[in-house]
Formats: C-alpha cells, structure tokens, sequence
C-alpha cells in the first residue's frame, strides 16, 4: 500500500492516567510507534525509603486506586519475607478474599465503563441510553458485590485499612460475610452476561500476534503468594530468579520503564493467566469458557477482555466458596519486631504480575525497594502490536482506524499511574 | 427545577482512586446525573477541553509544569474549583517527596523525563480553591452533599473537629492508651473514625486541623516510647512535616 500518515492521539481517554500515542506511517508500513507516557514520575521507591516496614503496604496502596489490594498485599508478603514470618491463617484468609474483591471491582468497571462504549459506537457510559443503561445498573451491581468484599473486610472500598505485615488489626463478623455473600450469589448471572457480551466481540477480532505469556502458576488459579512464575516458552522460575530473567530499560519519549521477559516482549494480565492456568478456572469459569465461540487461549490482544470477563466469574464464584467457609477467630495482634534483610512478593494484580521487593535495616526500616508492574511489562507488546495492526487497517477513515488503535490500547487495561511509580536512577 | 450543574472530573498526580469512588455512589450516583451533567471526564468520557463548567471536581497534586498548566486552565472555566481527595488537598502520599532529605530530592528532579517541580503542591497551593474534600481517598457522601448543596445554591460548612471526637461517638476504645500511636486527635474529622474503628491508627490522611497541638502528641508517643524515626514518619504520611523550621 501507498500510505504515509501520521497519528498523533493525545490525552487517551478511558484508560487509567495519562498517556498518548504517536505513530507514524511510511509507504504502508508503520515506521514509528511510541506510547508515550505522560503522567509525571512518582518516586515511590525513593519515597518508601527511611519507612518503617509497618507503614510501607499502606504507603504503596497508594500508587493505584483500581489495584490498591494488589499493592498492598504484594508490599506485605514482600515484608513478611523480608522479616522471615509466616502471616495468621485469618490474615492470609482475608487477603485472599480481598484480591477477589479487587479483581471483580477492576474488571467491572473497566468492561463495562470503559472498554464497552468502544463496541457500542458510543464516546462514553454516560451516553448510553435506553437498554444500555441496564448495562451500566449490572456493571455497578456487580462492581458492588466487589467492593463490598473489600469494605466488610478491609474497611472501604479503596485503600484498605486493616491489613498489616503478619496479621489483620480487625476482622469481620460472620454477619458481615453473610451480606457479602449475598451480593455475590446475586451477580452470579450477570458475571456469566458479561462472558457472552464480550464472546460476541471478541470473535469478530481476527487480529493475532503471537507473543509470551507470563504468570503465576500454582496449584489453583493463583492470585497472591507467588512462589513459581511461569513462561510460554517453557520457563519456570521461583520467585528470588525472576529479576534475574526480566529485565527493565528506559524509553526516551516515555515516563514509563519498559522491561523484556528472557530478552522478548511478553505479556501478562487475564489473558496470560489464562494461557497459563486454564484447568485451575473454578468449574463454573471453565465451563462458560468452553462454551464461548472464541477460543482461548488465543494470540489476539482483544480477547483479553474476555478473559477478565472469564476471570469475573471464576472470582465471584471462588469468593463465594472461599468466603462461606469463613469463620471468625479473636484477632491476634503479635508484637512483630524489625531485622535486617531483604524480601520479595509476587502477586497477579487485575492487570498482570506484580512485583515488588524491600530492603530493611535491623530495625526494619526501608533502605532500598523496586516495584515492577503489569502495565510497565505491557507496554513493549502494545507497540508491538500496533505495528502489526496498523498496516491493515489503513484504509479505514483516519477516525476510525484512530479508534481501532485506541480500542488495542484499552484492551490492555493500562494503569499508567502504577507505570509511572519509579524513577530510574541509573539513568541513559 | 433548576439547570443541571455541568461538572468535569480531572486528575493530576495521583492514583485516580478518587475519581474512581464516585462510581462507588451507584444507585446515588444516577441519582446525581437527574441534577449533574459530566461534560468533561477523561477517565471515563473523551476530552472535551473547552467545556465551561459550573463545577470542577480535581483529584491529584501538582508534580510538574505541566500540571500547573492543566489546572490553571480549568480554574479558568470553572465557577467552583474542588480540591476532590489528599493529593488535591494537601498533597498527600505524592508530599512525602517534599520531606525527603534535600540532596535525594535534587537527584531525583534531575532525573526525570518530565521535568518534576521541586516539591509536589497540593492544588490550593496553585489556584484558588473554592472547596476541599478531604480523605484518601475522599470520601463520596461529602462530594454528594456538596453537588446538592450548590444545586440548591447553598455553600455547606466544614467543621473543625479532630477524629478522635467521631472515635469516642462510635465509642471505640482509645488506640492510644493501647500503645498505638494514632493522628486522631490532630486530624480532620468527617470520616466517622474509619481506622481507628478497624483498630488501625489514624494516619492523617483528612489534613491537620487549624488548633492541632502536634507537641503535645509528640510528647505523649514519646511517653509510649514509640522510635522517634516512626515519629516522624507518621506525621508526614500525608501532611507536610509540622515540626519542620523555616528554611529547612
């Protein structure tokens, strides 16, 4: 093809934090493509030095308001290895149930509220009319059954406030759980709705390219605990190889690091989880999985919503077996002191693999900290597959193709503002 | 019935968790869109720059230049300016920057892609700010209770009362005399005493009140003998270090 033009998007919208794209065109073929990241740096390694230990998971909750669980819990396993202690039974319980809570709230909204209006030819939710509107009354409803996990167990919908290195300052009551469980037995079909709303898209999406799926793989569909992380191309690591195996660089034109897994662009989020764990599904996921038209695992970044529409049921329906067994014990509240060392947690955020590790002093005070997130690992397969995607839909109007590659983007459910938590010291 | 408030949602620094509460209104928050139109919304809507807005709700801290830019032009079209969540109101996490030891804070602006200000501001800071709603993240019924005073073309009242009074209304037991050390009692109220009621101290996310007695605290965790370095450490989790001298 003939073609030479340029795409500049700024400003993204319906993504989480600030980024545009700019992309340029030469004789048919895509001759440059950035995702520039715009949002300002945010220093959290650097601001989470000199803390102590016991204020850091809440410090680093901070970085995202969509995956703040995620944060928390990678930061507190990270701790509790640093400080060589095994968490409550009752603590560990309850953050699983929370990572539930996070998952069902994450993907909620960005299904429904932000990746959704791209299908229905629509700007934005707040344009939905008529029957639409009872897609925004289920992705609240279901969204709620979500956060109302989090504020029976963590305080609030956002920012938990009671999880701690080593143990839980409160735990519910039983009375509590029983409304969450409610709300979760009352979205189980319209968590199923959303995996045929989003089958019907994502089959009409020819698009592939084939990539490396990275995540966290264990008995059941892990979430939190990472001990072995897996790759598609056969790796298998523990958890104390993986900085060895994925390497951060810096881009010029971009705020965010971007990182190679093995010297490739790789992917995580739902769909790698997926790929890499797809008999773990609770039975009900699997089920309306194999039902679906489109076929995952697949190579197409479009599926990635439905796998997050996948990932929605296998949430509530594990959160409610999880949670029904759930019996309240006094709290404990053990006098944990600091030591030096170092540790190292990995969880799967909604987005993807989670990496964060500490340093601490003998008095358990922070010296040194690297995070490494979903969207950071994304990045590289973004603007790899724009290259791809863009040559054949060149023919488009220039609004629609834009449109198309703003759909990829989104697709990928970017948390800029958890990207652009670092700041490289070691600068090119 | 009235003209329905034009409002717009912006983020600068931040997590976007503010923004994201409002969704946490649900079945109110339909409610809200029958009086409140959302003209311009990125998060969650394209970007309608040139909007004139009856309200601007803005979460987040100015970090850099081109924070400054962004919200210096919506206070240009905006009849009321909300300061929305602690980024927006007094910085916040964001602010722990501002107390990092001088020599890391230089190294750290001279490294960044996009050139960093020197401290990070919350937005009072920068422009004037009709309203602040404390909390992070903020907290939607005082957002709500907000929208309907202005439709109703009243100005609500903030009150200057500590934590600690919401603490002893829900009657839970004083963290303090349990060895925790807590920011209740130099702490805006408003949140009904969510930590302390998990029996986690409060962190002073709300913002300090005007008559705080910081030295009095100080002297009281030091009885508790709690290390001078988490001392410090609590008092600039979200708030600008008190004990900090001029020029320092």
């Amino acid at each position: 093809m003939h073609k030479n033009e340029d795409f500049c998007i700024k400003n993204i919208t319906k993504i989480e934090g600030h980024a545009n794209l700019d992309l340029k065109v030469r004789g048919g073929k895509v001759d440059s493509c950035e995702f520039r990241v715009t949002e300002s740096h945010r220093f959290f390694e650097d601001m989470v030095k000199g803390r102590h230990f016991s204020q850091v998971p809440l410090i680093v909750s901070r970085i995202c308001g969509l995956c703040s669980s995620s944060h928390l819990t990678t930061a507190t396993e990270a701790i509790e290895d640093a400080l060589q202690i095994q968490p409550t039974e009752q603590a560990m319980f309850l953050r699983e149930a929370s990572l539930f809570g996070e998952f069902i709230k994450s993907h909620a909204l960005h299904l429904y509220m932000l990746v959704l209006p791209d299908y229905l030819g629509k700007e934005s939710v707040l344009q939905f009319e008529g029957n639409q509107l009872e897609l925004v009354k289920d992705a609240l409803a279901i969204k709620k059954a979500g956060t109302d996990i989090l504020t029976a167990l963590g305080g609030r919908p956002h920012h938990t406030v009671n999880h701690r290195p080593g143990y839980v300052t409160r735990a519910p009551n039983r009375e509590k759980v029983e409304n969450v469980l409610n709300g979760l037995r009352s979205v189980r079909d319209l968590a199923a709705q959303t995996v045929l709303i989003f089958d019907k898209y994502s089959k009409k999406q020819t698009f592939e390219r084939k990539t490396n799926f990275v995540a966290l793989k264990g008995d059941d569909y892990p979430l939190m605990n990472g001990r072995s992380i897996h790759c598609s191309d056969g790796t298998v690591l523990g958890k104390n190889e993986l900085s060895k195996h994925i390497k951060e660089f810096v881009v010029p034109y971009s705020t965010a690091k971007n990182t190679e897994f093995n010297g490739k662009d790789y992917v995580v989020g739902a769909l790698a989880r997926i790929a890499l764990n797809s008999k773990q599904l609770h039975p009900k996921a699997k089920e309306i999985m194999d039902s679906c038209e489109t076929k995952l695992p697949n190579h197409c970044p479009f599926s990635t919503n439905l796998a997050q529409a996948i990932e929605l049921v296998h949430c509530v329906e594990t959160a409610i077996d999880h949670l029904d067994g759930y019996e309240p014990h006094k709290a404990e509240w053990p006098d944990i002191q600091g030591k030096d060392g170092n540790g190292i947690g990995v969880t799967e955020a909604p987005r993807g693999l989670l990496y964060h590790t500490y340093d601490l002093n003998a008095d358990g005070f922070v010296t040194d900290s690297n995070m490494v997130i979903p969207t950071q690992q994304n990045i590289r397969s973004i603007e790899l597959d724009l290259n791809d995607l863009v040559p054949t839909i060149l023919s488009m109007p220039k609004p629609k193709a834009e449109l198309e590659m703003e759909k990829l983007i989104r697709s990928y459910d970017p948390c800029i503002s958890c990207s652009v938590h670092f700041l490289k010291v070691n600068w090119l | 019935m009235a003209k329905k408030m034009r409002a717009g949602f912006y983020s600068l620094s931040c997590c976007e968790g503010c923004e994201l509460v409002v969704f946490d209104l649900e079945e109110k928050l339909l409610k809200a869109l029958e009086f409140v139109e959302i003209v311009d919304a990125r998060l969650f809507d394209g970007n309608h720059p040139n909007e004139k807005l009856d309200i601007a709700i803005v979460e987040g801290g100015v970090q850099s230049e081109l924070d400054k830019k962004h919200l210096e032009e919506i206070r240009e079209r905006s009849t009321y300016l909300v300061a929305f969540g602690a980024c927006a109101t007094i910085a916040g996490i964001p602010g722990i920057r501002n107390s990092l030891p001088k020599e890391m804070q230089a190294k750290l602006n001279s490294k960044a892609i996009i050139p960093v200000k020197e401290k990070v501001f919350p937005v009072p800071a920068v422009v004037k700010t009709d309203f602040v709603l404390q909390g992070c993240p903020a907290f939607t019924h005082e957002l709500l209770d907000l929208l309907v005073a202005l439709y109703h073309g009243k100005k609500p009242v903030l009150e200057n009362i500590p934590v600690c009074k919401e603490c002893k209304e829900r009657e839970n037991p004083c963290l303090l005399f349990e060895g925790i050390p807590c920011l209740g009692p130099v702490t805006y109220a408003g949140c009904k005493a969510l930590c302390p009621t998990e029996r986690a101290q409060c962190i002073g996310c709300r913002g300090f009140t005007e008559d705080a007695n910081f030295e009095a605290l100080r002297k009281r965790f030091r009885k508790m003998d709690v290390d001078e370095r988490i001392i410090h450490n609590l008092f600039t989790y979200f708030n600008q270090n008190p004990f900090k001298k001029e020029g320092e």
